[in-house]
């Protein structure tokens, strides 16, 4: 079955990055959907399936670290995993995020071998070609 | 990595662009770099934590559009890389900043990065960024590009 895919970040330009770089891994995926904000990825959410979440820390309007804690107060959204993908290095944010339920983090710069391998932990190896 | 903040940009800035555009960057003189009278664009990125204050970058038109054609995967004459040029620079920042402050203040401290700012300037204000002491010169492909980082 190919996964519905939900990108979030404010850079038009990242996520068109994210996107191309899971053509490159080779991850199967149906519909690539975007968001440019968490408020918007929670309304794309309401209304499709999504397997996978990439998403970014810093944006306006609603960050990513809100956006999951919407989502965890809800009992369908909390099972999406999540993939942080930011510049932020800090081990404390990441054990942070990862106890608000956060499936795995990506530091961009990423490279399509990181992308690949955080869909097969997460979602296994039948996804990726 | 160095304690000095200038000799962390220097380092991570080259790292960045290398992995993030494929490209190349060399520090340089930079009152010696000149636009050739091409608009430039200033991103400046605020961060607050264990560490306050801004990261700069300005670099002309021209270059980037090279970030945007080489970050997106397109030649450069598509319209869409002069589009996405003021979002190239940006998240080329962004990405700078957040190595730059783990360099300096390791894996511990939470920081808070606000959205980066990238407007247009004129030539005037490449010249004067340049003179700054504080600035440092890169030559991107061959292309100048200057950097700032201030502390409060």
């Amino acid at each position: 079955m190919a996964l519905n895919i939900l990108v979030v970040d404010d850079s038009a330009t990242v996520r068109a990055v994210i996107a191309k770089t899971l053509q490159i891994a080779a991850v199967k995926h149906d519909k690539l959907f975007e968001a440019a904000n968490g408020q918007e990825a929670l309304d794309v959410l309401k209304e499709n399936w999504i397997d996978l979440i990439f998403a970014d820390i810093n944006m306006p309007v609603m960050n990513g670290i809100a956006m999951i804690e919407r989502m965890s107060a809800d009992g369908v959204l909390k099972t999406v995993p999540v993939v942080i993908v930011s510049t932020e290095g800090s081990a404390t944010r990441i054990e942070e995020l990862k106890a608000k339920g956060v499936s795995a983090y990506v530091r961009k710069p990423f490279t399509p071998e990181a992308i690949r391998q955080v869909v097969t932990e997460i979602l296994g190896g039948e996804h990726v070609g | 990595m160095s304690d000095d903040p200038k000799e962390v940009v220097r380092s991570v800035f080259c790292e960045v662009v290398e992995k993030m555009a494929f490209m190349f960057a060399d520090p340089a003189d930079a009152a010696e770099l000149d636009t050739a009278g091409d608009t430039c664009l200033h991103s400046t990125i605020e961060f607050s934590g264990a560490l306050r204050g801004k990261l700069e970058m300005m670099a002309p038109q021209g270059l980037c559009v090279m970030f945007a054609a080489n970050v997106l995967g397109l030649d450069a004459d598509d319209p869409l890389c002069a589009q996405r040029a003021a979002d190239a620079v940006s998240e080329t920042l962004n990405v700078t900043c957040g190595h730059v402050l783990t360099a300096m203040a390791g894996q511990t401290p939470v920081f808070e990065l606000k959205a980066p700012v990238t407007n247009a300037v004129g030539p005037e204000a490449w010249a004067a960024f340049r003179q700054d002491p504080a600035v440092q010169g890169f030559l991107v492909d061959d292309a100048p590009a200057l950097l700032r980082v201030t502390l409060a």
